[in-house]
């Protein structure tokens, strides 16, 4: 049922506002929507919107603290058991904001531990970078600011590996006597090698060793000692740092205990941003303010008690029909409908004048599912998931009505594969016959893989009831809305066509079927306006009609072909499993088998089941177009609040 | 000519029989690796930004390869109906090979050419998954879409092969 709203509006005084807003988020009911100003009007011109800076500022803090949290998941990651409800809490501890500041502080000094942590990285990675471009010289016992004697260069140089020595020296020597090179080190791309000479003849040496591809090497500026004594250095350096490193890690992991709570207070700050927001939407006086907002005429006199309590003028007023899409749309449904919102919602929310679907998925959905998924044991299996979602981990929103879902689809599923006879697929008679040589018998209404023609005349007969359901309700929203005349032609058309071809297969009488094709012919062209545009339309709206649901009988032949292609594929897996004729091969086969069976028919199953009921049968009926409800409510991501 | 005559006769129709079962499982299979390999592609580049989706990408990736899962169920029901492995295969005679042969064919060509448009769809999902996670399963559900012509195909390849009478 899509709930009556009311558009409530409030003038309050301006030092009430946050204690307000706090008592309207407690009581979770009211929507605080934009205050729409027409430019124009000069008194409304005159308000200023309320202060957003707390918005921005407690965004920023929710932030720093989901950032520490994940920061303390890294660094002590938490022993959580999988699938466990989140943990309990009251809403004054929730809503208790004197500790936020110290919270805050533990969470800026996680982050900026974690900030030391990746400059220490920073400095391990400059420090190995240094010994790396040591090590080549690492036997040279010469300190490396050393550039030579009074007259003697010594200067540190590299070549290709291929280079040939004796060639350089070769190089060196037609220059001068008074030169030599001696190879500190080698590797796979170059040689690394000292050169000395006399200081004057240095720069005619290096202009013979060039065409060789002799390069000097700059190494270890500003630093003094051999090159082993400053990879020690450096060694030392880094072992100190990853000590501190380590340190610093263990402050982290310490602040471990503090992590329930800093989650607690990530929760808090939903709370209050989400006043914040609804704080932002409001239009002020320097001692008043006005907003406005929606409130579901059900709750209307809860809203009432509280604003009592305040100074404050308020009213509230039934919506525009002319602006029904405005209207945000609530939808009240029992335990049973409320988990198919979500599929709903997928689709589009109906718009405030259109029906709730519901109510009407709830069975089909089930029926679909269960016809294509039918299977006794991947029923229980699905009853088993739902229930102990349901039940074990608590869960709530979507994840809670997927378990809903599954307790409703599963008990579907279990009907149908009973009356298949299919028990993970045929694994009784299968098993029976491992183990004792003889099939066993299982009851079985309907075989689907011998009398394949049966079941896809009963899917189309399900299909033909789900479309004229959707017709019907399309009449009932025409006959609401007071044009009972375009309900009898566009609505009942239709079922005559159905009534005509149902005698004329039966009884062989053509004469209703012959004035329900009259009456859709008439019907779809009574919108034009001259007699020959009337037939034109009507022609091409009877030939629409019959290609339309044409289409959409036969697309339910997909129920009976989903439904084969399970039972075939779990099959195969039993019998590829019992072929090995080993017990051991049989279970393994037969877990991979049935688990990737299911995993890729749930998904399949899954959608064909939304497509029957968006593509066929919203598309008779439903008009969609609606915002959600979103009232200013706490709203939790870590805790639960108890009640 | 008289002796390939009678050999043909006793058994041209079981060749032509497995002929058209082993068809059925290596075009599905060569197309699945198509599709799987398309899809675990554009895993690998998600992978390297972010190694924690490893889960939700091979879900995705092998979303794919069922087509080789069922060209495979359907090259396994036409060896089983010619008891091939037990080691005695039923006697098949021509026509009944080549109409076993035939009703594979759905699967091997559904299957065959579904699995890499399917492997594309679930590179564009990989995608979905890098830049919108929370609307990952959307992708998953346009998958499901192009997998129900598989289906469609194991449907009319098994339909025919169970009622075609041999031996």
């Amino acid at each position: 049922m899509i709930v009556k709203m009311k558009r409530l509006r409030l003038l309050a005084i301006r030092d009430q506002k946050d204690e307000l807003l706090r008592e309207l988020m407690l009581l979770g009911c009211v929507e605080v929507s934009e205050l729409p100003v027409a430019p124009e009007d000069e008194t409304m011109a005159r308000l200023t919107a309320a202060d957003s800076s707390e918005l921005l500022r407690s965004r920023a803090n929710q932030t720093t603290l989901t950032h520490a949290v994940k920061l303390l998941d890294r660094y002590a990651p938490a022993k959580s058991k999988l699938f466990q409800p989140p943990p309990d809490t009251t809403l004054s501890e929730l809503l208790d904001d004197s500790k936020l500041k110290e919270d805050l502080e533990i969470a800026e000094n996680i982050i900026s531990l974690d900030e030391r942590i990746r400059r220490i990285s920073a400095d391990e990675s400059r420090e190995r970078l240094f010994i790396e471009s040591l090590s080549p010289w690492r036997e040279l016992d010469m300190p490396l600011e050393c550039k030579g004697t009074e007259t003697a260069a010594a200067v540190l140089g590299a070549v290709p590996a291929a280079t040939d020595t004796a060639a350089l020296s070769a190089a060196a020597n037609s220059v001068t006597d008074m030169a030599q090179i001696f190879t500190v080190s080698e590797d796979k791309e170059q040689k690394y090698l000292l050169l000395v000479c006399r200081k004057e003849e240095k720069d005619d040496v290096l202009a013979s060793l060039r065409p060789l591809n002799f390069s000097t090497a700059s190494v270890g500026d500003n630093c003094s000692g051999t090159a082993k004594e400053n990879i020690a250095a450096a060694g030392e350096r880094l072992d100190r740092l990853a000590e501190e490193k380590k340190s610093i890690e263990d402050q982290i992991a310490a602040q471990a205990g503090c992590r329930d709570e800093l989650k607690l207070r990530i929760d808090t700050f939903s709370t209050v941003i989400a006043r914040a927001e609804a704080s932002s939407r409001v239009l002020c006086t320097d001692k008043t303010f006005v907003c406005e907002g929606w409130v579901p005429a059900e709750d209307e006199a809860k809203v009432a008690e509280t604003l009592s309590k305040f100074d404050c003028a308020w009213e509230t007023e039934d919506p525009d029909p002319e602006k029904a899409e405005e209207v945000p749309i609530k939808l009240k449904n029992n335990a049973a409908t409320r988990p198919y919102k979500f599929v709903t919602e997928m689709y589009s929310l109906p718009s405030y004048l259109g029906i709730d679907p519901n109510p009407w998925l709830f069975p089909t959905f089930c029926l679909f599912f269960g016809i294509m998924f039918a299977d006794l044991g991947y029923g229980i299996l699905l009853l088993i998931g739902g229930l102990f979602i349901k039940y074990k981990l608590k869960s709530k929103g979507a994840i809670g009505d997927m378990g809903s879902m599954a307790i409703g689809v599963g008990i579907s599923c279990m009907i149908f594969g009973f009356l298949t006879g299919t028990f993970f697929g045929n694994i009784i008679p299968e098993a029976s016959k491992f183990f004792t040589g003889k099939e066993a018998q299982v009851f079985c209404l309907l075989d689907p893989l011998k009398e394949p023609m049966t079941v896809l005349i009963i899917c189309l007969g399900i299909g033909i009831v789900h479309l004229l359901l959707g017709v019907a309700i399309s009449g009932y929203m025409q006959i609401r809305d007071g044009h009972p005349i375009d309900a009898l032609w566009d609505s009942g058309s239709i079922f005559l066509l159905f009534i005509g071809i149902a005698l004329f297969v039966l009884v062989k009488t053509p004469i209703v079927l012959i004035i329900a094709v009259i009456a859709i012919i008439w019907a779809q062209g009574r919108g034009a306006k001259s007699i020959g545009g009337k037939i034109g339309s009507g022609l091409y709206g009877l030939y629409s009609v019959v290609t339309g649901w044409f289409g959409d009988i036969l697309s339910y032949s997909r129920l009976m072909a989903l439904m084969l292609a399970g039972s075939v594929v779990a099959q195969v897996f039993n019998s590829l499993g019992a072929m090995t004729g080993n017990i051991v091969t049989f279970v393994i086969i037969f877990l991979i088998g049935h688990v990737l069976n299911i995993f890729l028919n749930i998904i399949g199953t899954f959608v064909h089941t939304c497509r029957l009921e968006y593509l066929e049968f919203f598309g008779k009926w439903y008009r969609e177009g609606g915002r959600k409800f979103e009232p200013l409510a706490v709203n939790t991501k870590y805790y639960n609040i108890a009640k | 000519m008289e002796t390939i005559h009678s050999f043909f006769s006793v058994w041209g129709g079981l060749a032509i029989a497995i002929l058209g079962g082993a068809l059925s499982a290596a075009i599905c299979c060569a197309g699945s690796a198509r599709g799987c390999g398309v899809a675990g592609e554009a895993g690998t580049g998600l992978l390297s930004e972010d190694p924690s989706q490893f889960g939700k990408v091979m879900i995705i990736q092998v979303i794919p390869g069922t087509q080789g899962l069922y060209g495979f169920v359907i090259w396994f029901v036409v060896i089983a109906k010619l008891s091939l492995l037990g080691g005695n295969p039923v006697a098949v005679n021509i026509q009944q090979g080549l109409q076993l042969a035939c009703a594979c064919l759905p699967m091997a060509i559904a299957g065959g050419m579904s699995a890499p448009a399917q492997g594309r769809v679930a590179a564009g999902t990989v995608n979905l998954l890098a830049k919108k996670p929370n609307d990952w399963f959307k992708g998953i559900m346009l998958c499901a879409v192009v997998e129900f012509y598989a289906i469609l195909g194991l449907l009319a390849s098994f339909l025919m092969i169970s009622s075609i009478t041999i031996g």
